[in-house]
């Protein structure tokens, strides 16, 4: 299997455990006069989910994007996998990682380290089970994605299939939550790995308009994920009964999303002064607050 | 982490622009009538005078939980292994003469000698002024560490 398709298949599996998570809600029926109540609030998020998965890029191109800047692989961005065992004290932990994890996973096959990347993937498949969705996970799916690689209408096909049987089980706030949490962790890594590579990209190699122009897809594509970070947001908004650690986590987007709200590097472009992108305050600020966020989830 | 000067970049005497630099976030400003009575507590047994405190409840990588400001510089800040996610930080932290989060509070008479313990409900507190330490124990064990600059007796 070639690099790409294997990042493909990764993307996939993620999506799958998340949709695998949802359906798993299924056994959370209940009958009492709360149920029709609690159907509408899980229905509406699990819209959310849908319309965040939906809004945020597809993972597959990040990657792409970083590799056509010339960066080279650097094996420090990403999350050790070993450190696994220490996410399965929590299930909320554990879904923001398995998050991060299926991000690495893709900077990985997109520089063709397909071992390392299996190795991911293994840890990815045992945080399922702290996240209470190892019966979820239906491997025979995944099967089917993997046969189905060189068709690019398969995988649509097979989420549509897969949201129109959760329909009619979607109930359980919590294991909305956890899929909440994975996407969060997919997002910030992506975010994380977009920030690290613009900071440590090397500066004396090029003058800051040369070394802008090479950066210039990265910077654009942190731009447009401020309407993704948006939806996030709103979908650990949207969970009942925040905890400690919810609570910090939106704390925290909530004030990445305000210091978005300033990052326009496209006026500096259109006003010539795009030179000075790569030493913005906001995005030397924007990264800070990704690693910080970061370094608390993965520690 | 040092008694009466701070953790890493954030120290006594830093401004906020400064701590936000360090931390990334900005955090909530509370007003000094507004703060929760146990933290006014501490910071009157510590004879810390303050304007205004900075809440945080963010995805840090220092537990930093409170940072009070007189004059808009940081004169005490709160270290909390309360937050969950702070936990697994605050196993690595401790002073630099060697009390650390979770240590009972025999530890802190072996580290710092006798002090007397000051009760506020169910918490109680040692505050080593002429070191600028206060510490919070809670069911014998350490579990919050404040920062001040050192007082005489």
């Amino acid at each position: 299997m070639n690099s790409r398709n294997y990042y493909q298949l990764s993307s996939k599996i993620l999506l799958a455990i998340v949709f695998a998570i949802l359906i798993a809600c299924g056994a959370d029926k209940k009958k009492d006069s709360d149920a029709a109540k609690e159907f509408d609030e899980a229905q509406e998020q699990k819209d959310n989910i849908e319309k965040a998965i939906r809004d945020i890029p597809p993972p597959a191109e990040i990657p792409y994007i970083i590799q056509s800047t010339g960066a080279d692989f650097n094996p420090n961005i990403i999350n050790d996998y070993k450190k696994y065992e220490s996410y399965t004290i929590s299930a909320k932990k554990a879904a923001f990682n398995l998050g991060i994890y299926a991000t690495d996973i893709g900077y990985l096959s997109s520089y063709g380290k397909t071992q390392e990347a299996v190795n991911y993937m293994d840890v990815c498949l045992k945080l399922t089970e702290t996240v209470g969705a190892q019966d979820a996970v239906d491997f025979a799916a995944l099967e089917r994605f993997e046969k189905n690689l060189s068709n690019p209408d398969s995988l649509a096909n097979i989420i549509n299939g897969v949201i129109a049987n959760s329909d009619n089980y979607l109930k359980s706030n919590e294991r909305n939550n956890i899929a909440a949490l994975m996407i969060g962790g997919t997002f910030i890594e992506a975010l994380y790995i977009a920030t690290q590579i613009i900071d440590t990209y090397p500066k004396d190699l090029l003058p800051d308009d040369m070394r802008m122009q090479v950066l210039a897809p990265l910077v654009s594509m942190l731009v447009d994920q401020k309407e993704s970070l948006k939806d996030v947001i709103e979908l650990l908004e949207s969970v009942e009964g925040k905890e400690d650690w919810e609570l910090a986590t939106i704390n925290s987007l909530r004030e990445l999303y305000n210091n978005y709200t300033t990052f326009d590097p496209k006026g500096k472009i259109a006003e010539g002064r795009g030179n000075e992108v790569l030493n913005d305050e906001v995005l030397s600020r924007l990264t800070i607050q990704v690693d910080s966020i970061r370094t608390n989830v993965v520690y | 982490m040092i008694p009466g000067e701070g953790i890493m970049d954030v120290k006594i005497g830093a401004d906020w622009d400064e701590v936000e630099w360090e931390l990334g976030f900005k955090g909530e400003k509370v007003d000094k009538a507004d703060v929760d009575p146990e933290l006014t507590f501490i910071a009157n047994a510590a004879r810390v005078d303050f304007d205004f405190v900075v809440k945080y409840q963010h995805l840090m990588w220092l537990p930093v939980s409170e940072l009070f400001f007189k004059d808009d510089k940081i004169c005490m800040i709160q270290l909390s292994s309360y937050p969950e996610y702070y936990k697994m930080f605050c196993a690595d932290i401790g002073t630099v003469e060697g009390l650390n989060f979770w240590d009972n509070p025999s530890s802190v008479n072996e580290v710092y000698g006798n002090h007397e313990n000051i009760k506020n409900g169910g918490k109680s507190y040692v505050l080593i002024s002429d070191k600028g330490l206060g510490i919070q124990i809670f069911e014998s064990e350490v579990r919050t560490m404040f920062i001040f600059q050192p007082q005489m007796k």
